[in-house]
């Protein structure tokens, strides 16, 4: 299918289109019927779509954000004259990345550990803020813990 | 004069008391926005304690980067940017995690086909197979439909919000389409007259 038509049919579904693209689409479907059951077929699936819309998060969303930025933020008050050269901000992300662990399956394993004390002794580079989780980035950098880790 | 800080103030009025240092005006912002991104967030990986994690740490990110905002885009959109990215951060790692380990928490099994689906199938039998299909989807086109097709964002914002062209939206939108009318032909065709 042309993108002309991927428009057409985008913006006949989302009701946005113009009297000159109505025009056009009109006889678009005119002259090649099958767009038209094309066209059926995905205001079908827009439907089922919109009926079928996610869930909301469990009560106390709000609560338990802002419990665990507020610990962050401690942690990385507490934690930041102490830390050598690691920035208050990648003490919080680890620290959070540990109780994560914690939740998530009742103990921290010794790799994660281990990797947090070679990134302390380490003390690469501030995380980057947008990379990765935080229980991927325990277990992904700095890249020569994860290469010691492998080889204990 | 202080800004208004109350659940009614306005987006900017909160970002402002936020940047003077009032973190407790946050929550209003997780309050107004958490359906936003928990509409993306469940979209992605589905409901579960993941989810949760990756909503808290889209909330958290939108914390340490209102100092960035600009204003220019809306703060819906702003925060749907990093729930998707965050999401897609997640999925990654899950994806890593289950080669190296194998975990038993596997996403789900393969292509399970909806065939037994017919008129009788209640709503949220019929929302869970529908999850379940755009679950099925790779990254990039979960992405579009979750953002186009169920968050509700035209074509356009959802090219602003992954940062792509608007054709790859359209032809990602296409080819995802019929990917999901392939898996939910019986629904489709249960709802035909």
């Amino acid at each position: 299918m042309k993108n002309r038509h991927r428009y057409l049919i985008e913006q006949a579904l989302d009701d946005t289109l113009s009297s000159n693209e109505r025009e056009e689409l009109d006889r678009l479907l005119r002259d090649h019927p099958h767009l038209q059951r094309h066209l059926h077929e995905e205001q079908a699936v827009h439907t089922l779509m919109s009926q079928s819309a996610p869930d909301a998060f469990e009560d106390g969303f709000a609560e338990r954000t802002m419990s665990r930025l507020n610990r962050e933020l401690m942690t990385a008050e507490e934690h930041a004259p102490a830390s050598g050269s690691a920035s208050p901000t990648v003490w919080g992300e680890l620290t959070a990345g540990m109780e994560l662990l914690l939740r998530r399956f009742g103990a921290v394993p010794a790799s994660a550990v281990l990797a947090l004390a070679l990134y302390n002794v380490y003390a690469g580079p501030p995380l980057e803020a947008t990379s990765t989780t935080l229980v991927e980035r325990l277990f992904g950098l700095p890249p020569i813990a994860v290469e010691l880790l492998l080889a204990l | 004069m202080p800004p208004d800080v109350s659940p009614n103030a306005t987006d900017e009025a909160l970002i402002a008391a936020v940047q003077a240092g009032d973190t407790g005006a946050f929550r209003y912002l997780v309050e107004r926005y958490e359906s936003v991104v928990a509409a993306t967030v469940i979209g992605m990986l589905g409901p579960g304690p993941q989810a949760d994690d990756v909503g808290q740490e889209t909330m958290i990110r939108l914390y340490r980067s209102l100092d960035q905002f600009e204003g220019a885009a809306r703060l819906k959109t702003y925060v749907t940017r990093i729930a998707i990215n965050v999401s897609i951060d997640a999925l990654r790692a899950r994806k890593r995690r289950q080669n190296r380990l194998q975990s038993r928490d596997a996403e789900r099994p393969p292509d399970e086909p909806v065939g037994h689906a017919n008129r009788t199938v209640e709503r949220r039998e019929q929302k869970r197979l529908v999850q379940q299909a755009v679950r099925q989807l790779d990254t990039p086109y979960r992405a579009v439909v979750v953002l186009r097709l169920l968050d509700g964002y035209s074509t356009q914002e959802t090219a602003d919000i992954l940062e792509i062209p608007y054709g790859t939206v359209l032809s990602r939108l296409h080819r995802a389409k019929k990917r999901l009318a392939d898996r939910l032909r019986p629904l489709l065709d249960a709802d035909r007259p």
